[in-house]
C-alpha cells in the first residue's frame, strides 16, 4: 500500500528542480511531498492515463521527462514517479540565458 | 536649395537603355517631386542595387544608392534618426522581392512613414536578364535558357499581406497616373507601397510596353471600386478585396490604389509613445555634447541616471 | 586573521535563482567595501542544465582574475557537487541540501554522458561511492567542511507562513544559498538585507521573506558564521558600479551619445540592446538624456544597414552582436567603409565556428574582424581589457569612427559582456565627444572633397545641402565614377586615413605595458586576458621570473611601432602570447603587421575562461622549457 502523503498523489505537481515540493492542484497551494490531506488520490497508472489522454503529455520526476505516449508513460511507471506536470518556476525566464 | 531652380534633374547622365521603362519612372518622379514642393535637402531617395538602383544619381535631392536588397534597411535609419526627412525607396523586383524580400515584410509590419517604389520589370536587369521573383512560372524571356521554373510572387499581394496602408501600381509609361499615384504615396503617412509595371526593352521580350498598352486598365474608372479603410472594422474585408482584384492579371490589369488603411498608428507614433519626447526631440536634433565637447551626462547626471546599478559602500564600524 | 582574496563558485540548474544570488551577493559585498569579480558560466538551454557563478572576492581591491581551487562551493543541486567537488581546497567549504545526499551521479539526467562517466571514474579511483553521501566522504577527508541543510524543510516552512506559491521557490532558495555564503564570509545580516533590497527593489514582500530565510540559515548555522572570514576591507571605493560588461558598455554609448541602437537577438550581446531600451530616454535636471532609437530589426543585415542609415541622418549609431550575426553584417562594413560612414560594431565573441559552443568565451575571431569584408579600406578594431577599459574604449570607439569617417568594431567577448564586477565609476571629466564635425564649405557641397584626407562631413537634412552616396566607386559629389585617376585618389584617400588613426591615437590607447621592462619575459594579449595576464605575472614573481604584460588593445591598425619599441627595450627573447582560441591569433597578427615571430604560444578553447592557476603554470613551463605550446583547459 502506497503511503498516503502529497508525493504519492495524482494532485501533486512537483517543482522542476525541487520536486520535494510542489502545488496541489487540488488547492492551488504550495505544499510538501510529506504533508498529506483527506483529498488523497493515488497517482495510479489509470489516473496517470487519463491525465495524459486530457492534457498531452505527463512528467517523469525521476527523469525529468516530459512523456507524450502511452507506451512511454507504462514503461515509466514501473520504477519512476510520474506526475501530471511540473512547476516551472518564474525565474526561469527572467534568467535564461541561450543561444 | 540655393542656385539649382526648381528642377529636380541632376548633371549626371542617365544611363540607362533607350526605350526603358525607367525613364517614365525618373520623368514621374521630377513631375511628383515639383507638385510636391519637396525640400531636396530634406528629402532622401535610397536605392538598392540594379539598373533601377541607380536612379537616385539622376535626382537633385539626396541620394543614398545603398546594397543589393537593403535600401530598406538604410531608409529605416535614416528615416528614424531624423524623422523629418521624406524618405523614398527605390528598387527592383530582385532587389526588394528576392534578396531583400525580409525587409520588404518587415518594413509592412511597422508602417513606418517611408514610401517604396517598385521596378517591376520581370528579370534581373543589371545582371543581364535572369528571372526575377515576379516572372510567372514557364515564362522563358529571351535571356533565359530554359523556361522559368520558379513561380511568381504577386508584389500587392505580399504588401497588403505584409501590412502597408497604402498599396497601389501603375505603369511606368502611363505618365500622369504614375505622378499621381506617387504624390499620394509621399503624403500617406505610413508605409506606402507602388508597384510600378516597368518594360525592360532589353530583357523582358513578354511583358513589354506593347503588352502592357493594351491590357493596363484604371481602377479609378470604376466609380464603385473604394480601397480605403475608413474605420478598423472594415479592415479586413478591404485587404480581401484588394487582395482578389490584386490576383487580376492576363487581359485585364489593373492600375491604381488598391489599399489604404490610415487607421493604423505609424511606427513614429508607437516609439513616441514610448519615448515620449520624440519625434519632436529625435536623435538627428538632440544635443549630446557640450561646446567643450563634454557629454551631456556629467558626474552628477550620471549616478542619477544609473542609481540603480550604484552602490554607495559603507564600511562596518 | 582572515582572508584577503577568497574564491567561491555557487552552483545549480539553469535558472533557478543563481542569477539572483549573484546579484545580491555582489551588492551585498561592494556595500560592505569589498572588490567582487563573477563570471556566469552556462548551457545553451532554457531549463535544467547546470550552470554556476565563479567568484573571487577581495578585500584589497576588484580582483582581476578567477582561480581554483575555490575556498567555498555553495551547490543548489547533487549536481553542482558532482561537477565540482574535485575544486574545492582542502580546509575549504561546501554548502549543500541535505535532501539530496542519496542521490548517484548516474540518476542525474541532465549531466552530459561522457562528463557522467568521467566522473563516476574519479569516484571510483577515489575508492568512493556513486552517491552524494560518498562524495562528502571524499571531502571530509580531504578537510573539507561539508555543512548540509534541508531546504525541504525551509520551503515548506515559507510555504505554510507566508503562503508563498511554488513557481516562485527559486527565489527563496536564492536565499538559502545567498544567506550560507554571506554567513559563512562573515558578512553581517544588515549587509545582506541592503542586497535583498537592492536587488528585489519595489517588491517589498520578497526582502522579509528572504529575511525571514536568512534568519533561519543564521539560526541553524550559527556555528559555522565567519568560517571563511573576510579580511577588513582596505579597498578605498566609497561609491561603485556593480554591473556587467554589457551593462557597462551599454551606459557608456549613453554617456557618449549614442542616438540609434539595432540589433538582432543574440547571446551574449542582446542584454545590452536590452539596458539601452531601459535607459533609451531620461531626463535629469531638466535636461533630456537621449532619446536613443533602439530598434529590433529584423535580421543582422538590417541592423547594420540601419544604423549605417543613422549615421547617413548625422547621428551616433551601433550595433551590437556576436559572431554568427556579424558575418552576415560584413557586406554592411564594405558599405560604409566606401562611404566614410562613421558606425560602431560591438562585437562580444563566443565559441565558433557556426554556433559553436553559443553561451561560452572565445577570442576566436581576432583575424576575422580585422579582415573582414572585401575591397581595401580603413577600418578600425578596438579591445578592451576589463569593464572599466570598456567603458572609456566604447566612447573612444565612436569618437575614431565620427573623426576619421570609418566603421570601428569594438571586439570583446562573452567573458566580459556576462561577468559583473565591482567598477570605480568612470571619470566623466576625462570624457570628451569628438565629432570630427567641420563646418561645411560655401558652394556646391562636396561629401568627397578630396582636398583633405577627412573630407567635411554634412548630415543627410542639413538645410541648403544636398549629397549622394553608393557603394560604387565615386567623384567628389557621390556620383558614380569609374574613371581612373579618380580611382586612384578617393580608393588610396579611404585607405590612407588609417595612417592618421596609427599617428594620431595616443600610443596609451593602442597598447599599454604593464610591469616592470627588462625583466625575464614579456606576456603579450588582448582583451580579457588583461586581468588573468596580470594576475599570472605577479604570481609567477614569486617564483623569480620578472615579466611584463602587453595589453594589445588597438588591433587594427596595428600598433606595429608600440609594440616594436616595448620589444626593443625588454629584448625580442621570451615573449608568450595568450588568448581564448587554437591558434592565438595575436602572434600571427603582430608578425604580419609588425614582423615579429612570437613562437610561444598558450592557447585555451574550451570555451570556460583562463583561470589563474592554469596561466601561472602553462607560464612557468614555457619559460623554463623549450615547450612552445602549451593548450589549457580547465573548468567545468
Ligand atoms: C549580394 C549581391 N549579390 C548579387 C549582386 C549582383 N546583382 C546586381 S544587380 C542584381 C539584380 C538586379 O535585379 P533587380 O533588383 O530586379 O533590378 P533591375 O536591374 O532589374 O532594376 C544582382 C543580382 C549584388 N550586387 N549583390
Ligand atoms: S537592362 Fe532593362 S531595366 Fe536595365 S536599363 Fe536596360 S531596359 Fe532598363
Ligand atoms: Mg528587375
Ligand atoms: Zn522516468
Amino acid at each position: 500500500m502506497v503511503e498516503e502523503r502529497c508525493g504519492n498523489c495524482v494532485n501533486y505537481s512537483p517543482h522542476v528542480y525541487y520536486p520535494q515540493v510542489g502545488r496541489c492542484l487540488v488547492f492551488s497551494t504550495g505544499v510538501s511531498e510529506s504533508d498529506s490531506c483527506d483529498k488523497f488520490k493515488r497517482a495510479s497508472i489509470d489516473e496517470l492515463l487519463n491525465a495524459l489522454g486530457g492534457e498531452g503529455s505527463v512528467y517523469c520526476t525521476t527523469c525529468g521527462a516530459t512523456l507524450v505516449d502511452e507506451e512511454e508513460l507504462k514503461a515509466h511507471s514501473r520504477n519512476h514517479r510520474l506526475a501530471i506536470r511540473a512547476v516551472i518556476d518564474e525565474a526561469i525566464a527572467e534568467e535564461a540565458r541561450a543561444d | 536649395m540655393e542656385g539649382r531652380g526648381v528642377s529636380f534633374k541632376s548633371d549626371v547622365w542617365v544611363d540607362w537603355c533607350p526605350g526603358c521603362g525607367n525613364y517614365g519612372i525618373l520623368t514621374a518622379v521630377f513631375k511628383a517631386f515639383a507638385e510636391l514642393k519637396l525640400d531636396p535637402s530634406k528629402t532622401v531617395i535610397v536605392s538598392g542595387i540594379g539598373c533601377s538602383g541607380k536612379l537616385p544619381h539622376f535626382v537633385n535631392v539626396n541620394g543614398v544608392h545603398t546594397l543589393h536588397g537593403r535600401a530598406i534597411p538604410f531608409a529605416t535609419g535614416i528615416k528614424l534618426a531624423n524623422p523629418e526627412l521624406t524618405v523614398v525607396v527605390h528598387g527592383g523586383d530582385g532587389d526588394l522581392l528576392g534578396i531583400g524580400a525580409g525587409h520588404f515584410v518587415a518594413l509592412g509590419r511597422r508602417n513606418l512613414d517611408i514610401v517604396v517604389i517598385l521596378h517591376n520589370n520581370g528579370v534581373y536587369g543589371l545582371t543581364k536578364g535572369q528571372a526575377s521573383p515576379t516572372l510567372p512560372l514557364d515564362a522563358k524571356t529571351k535571356a533565359l535558357p530554359k523556361p522559368n521554373i520558379q513561380q511568381a510572387v504577386n508584389p500587392i499581394m505580399l504588401a497588403v499581406a505584409s501590412g502597408y496602408t497604402f498599396v497601389a501600381r501603375s505603369y511606368a509609361f502611363e505618365g500622369e497616373h504614375l505622378k499621381n499615384v506617387i504624390v499620394d504615396a509621399v503624403k500617406h503617412r505610413g508605409a506606402a507601397f507602388v508597384d510600378i509595371l516597368q518594360p525592360c526593352v532589353t530583357f523582358n521580350d513578354i511583358f513589354t510596353s506593347e503588352y502592357y498598352r493594351k491590357r493596363v486598365y484604371r481602377l479609378d474608372k470604376d466609380p464603385d471600386w473604394d480601397p480605403v479603410v475608413r474605420k478598423p472594422e472594415e479592415r479586413i474585408s478591404k485587404m480581401l478585396k484588394a487582395i482578389e482584384k490584386s490576383a487580376e492579371w492576363g487581359e485585364r490589369i489593373p492600375i491604381g490604389v488598391f489599399y489604404v488603411d490610415s487607421t493604423v498608428s505609424t511606427y513614429e507614433e508607437r516609439l513616441s509613445s514610448r519615448l515620449k519626447v520624440y519625434p519632436k526631440v529625435n536623435p538627428a536634433s538632440s544635443v549630446i555634447a557640450s561646446e567643450d565637447l563634454r557629454p551631456v551626462v556629467d558626474d552628477v547626471k550620471f549616478k542619477k541616471i544609473f542609481s540603480d546599478l550604484i552602490v554607495r559602500v559603507s564600511k562596518r564600524v | 586573521m582572515g582572508f584577503s582574496e577568497l574564491s567561491l563558485i555557487l552552483g545549480g540548474p539553469q535558472g533557478s535563482g543563481l542569477e539572483t544570488s549573484m546579484l545580491v551577493l555582489s551588492r551585498a559585498l561592494a556595500y560592505r567595501g569589498y572588490g567582487v569579480v563573477a563570471d556566469r558560466e552556462y548551457y545553451s538551454n532554457i531549463v535544467g542544465r547546470h550552470s554556476y557563478i565563479h567568484m573571487s572576492i577581495s578585500s584589497k581591491r576588484t580582483p582581476r582574475s578567477l582561480t581554483y581551487p575555490v575556498k567555498l562551493l555553495v551547490s543548489m543541486d547533487a549536481e553542482t557537487v558532482f561537477t565540482h567537488f574535485k575544486d574545492i581546497e582542502s580546509g575549504g567549504v561546501l554548502f549543500y541540501d541535505k535532501d539530496v545526499r542519496a542521490k548517484k551521479v548516474t540518476e542525474i539526467p541532465s549531466i552530459e554522458e561522457s562528463l557522467r562517466s568521467r566522473i563516476a571514474r574519479d569516484l571510483k579511483a577515489l575508492g568512493a561511492g556513486e552517491d552524494l553521501e560518498s562524495v562528502l566522504g571524499v571531502l571530509r577527508g580531504r578537510g573539507v567542511t561539508t555543512i548540509g541543510m534541508s531546504f525541504q524543510e525551509i520551503l515548506r516552512d515559507l510555504m505554510k507562513t507566508f503562503g508563498i506559491d511554488p513557481r516562485s521557490l527559486s527565489r527563496y532558495v536564492s536565499g538559502i544559498i545567498t544567506s550560507s555564503a554571506a554567513l559563512l564570509l562573515g558578512l553581517d545580516r544588515e549587509a545582506l538585507k541592503y542586497g535583498f533590497e537592492r536587488v528585489f527593489a519595489a517588491r517589498a514582500k520578497l526582502v522579509e521573506q528572504n529575511v525571514y530565510v536568512a534568519d533561519s540559515v543564521w539560526r541553524e548555522l550559527k556555528s559555522y558564521e565567519g568560517l571563511l572570514r573576510l579580511d577588513y576591507p582596505e579597498t578605498e571605493f566609497s561609491e561603485v558600479l556593480v554591473a556587467t560588461g554589457n551593462d557597462v558598455v551599454a551606459i557608456a554609448k549613453i554617456v557618449a551619445g549614442l542616438r540609434y541602437q539595432s540589433y538582432y537577438p543574440i547571446t551574449p550581446a542582446a542584454d545590452e540592446s536590452f539596458f539601452l531600451e531601459k535607459y533609451e530616454v531620461s531626463e535629469v535636471d531638466g535636461t533630456i538624456v537621449g532619446p536613443i532609437v533602439v530598434i529590433q530589426t529584423e535580421d543582422e543585415i538590417a541592423a547594420i544597414n540601419s544604423a549605417i542609415g543613422a549615421s547617413l541622418a548625422g547621428v551616433r549609431s551601433s550595433t551590437a552582436t556576436s559572431g554568427p550575426g556579424f558575418d552576415l553584417m560584413v557586406e554592411g562594413i564594405s558599405w560604409a567603409g566606401m562611404n566614410e560612414a562613421p558606425v560602431v560594431i560591438t562585437y562580444y565573441q563566443r565559441g565558433g565556428p557556426s554556433t559553436g559552443l553559443p553561451t561560452r568565451g572565445s577570442q576566436s575571431d581576432l583575424l576575422s574582424s580585422a579582415f573582414a569584408a572585401h575591397g581595401e579600406f580603413a577600418k578600425v578594431v578596438l579591445s578592451s581589457g576589463d569593464h572599466l577599459d570598456a567603458f572609456y574604449d566604447t566612447v573612444l570607439a565612436f569618437n575614431i569612427a565620427e573623426k576619421y569617417q570609418l566603421p570601428v568594431i569594438h571586439l570583446l567577448d562573452k567573458f566580459l559582456a556576462n561577468s559583473t564586477a565591482t567598477i570605480p565609476l568612470p571619470d566623466l571629466g576625462r570624457v570628451r565627444i569628438e565629432r570630427g564635425l567641420k563646418p561645411v564649405p560655401p558652394g556646391t557641397y562636396k561629401r568627397f572633397n578630396l582636398e583633405a584626407l577627412i573630407s567635411p562631413r554634412a548630415p543627410l537634412g542639413t538645410p541648403g545641402v544636398i549629397m549622394w552616396y553608393t557603394g560604387d566607386e565615386h567623384d567628389e559629389f557621390g556620383h558614380i565614377s569609374e574613371e581612373p585617376e579618380n580611382r586612384v585618389r578617393m580608393y588610396s584617400k579611404r585607405i590612407e586615413k588609417l595612417k592618421l588613426v596609427d599617428e594620431e591615437v595616443p600610443g596609451d590607447l593602442k597598447l599599454r605595458v604593464y610591469g616592470d621592462e627588462g625583466g625575464d619575459f614579456c606576456l603579450i594579449g588582448w582583451g580579457s586576458v588583461k586581468g588573468v595576464a596580470l594576475d599570472a605575472v605577479d604570481e609567477i614573481a614569486k617564483r623569480g621570473f620578472r615579466g611584463i604584460y602587453v595589453d594589445v588593445k588597438m588591433l587594427w591598425p596595428f600598433p606595429r611601432r608600440e609594440l616594436l619599441e616595448v620589444l626593443r627595450r625588454s629584448g625580442f627573447g621570451n615573449v608568450v602570447a595568450v588568448e581564448h582560441s587554437y591558434g592565438v591569433n595575436i602572434a600571427d597578427l603582430a608578425a604580419m603587421a609588425a614582423g615579429v615571430q612570437i613562437r610561444k604560444r598558450i592557447a585555451k578553447f574550451t570555451g570556460r575562461p583562463i583561470t589563474l592557476s592554469e596561466l601561472t603554470q602553462a607560464l612557468e613551463k614555457t619559460l623554463t622549457s623549450d615547450v612552445d605550446r602549451v593548450v589549457i583547459s580547465y573548468g567545468g
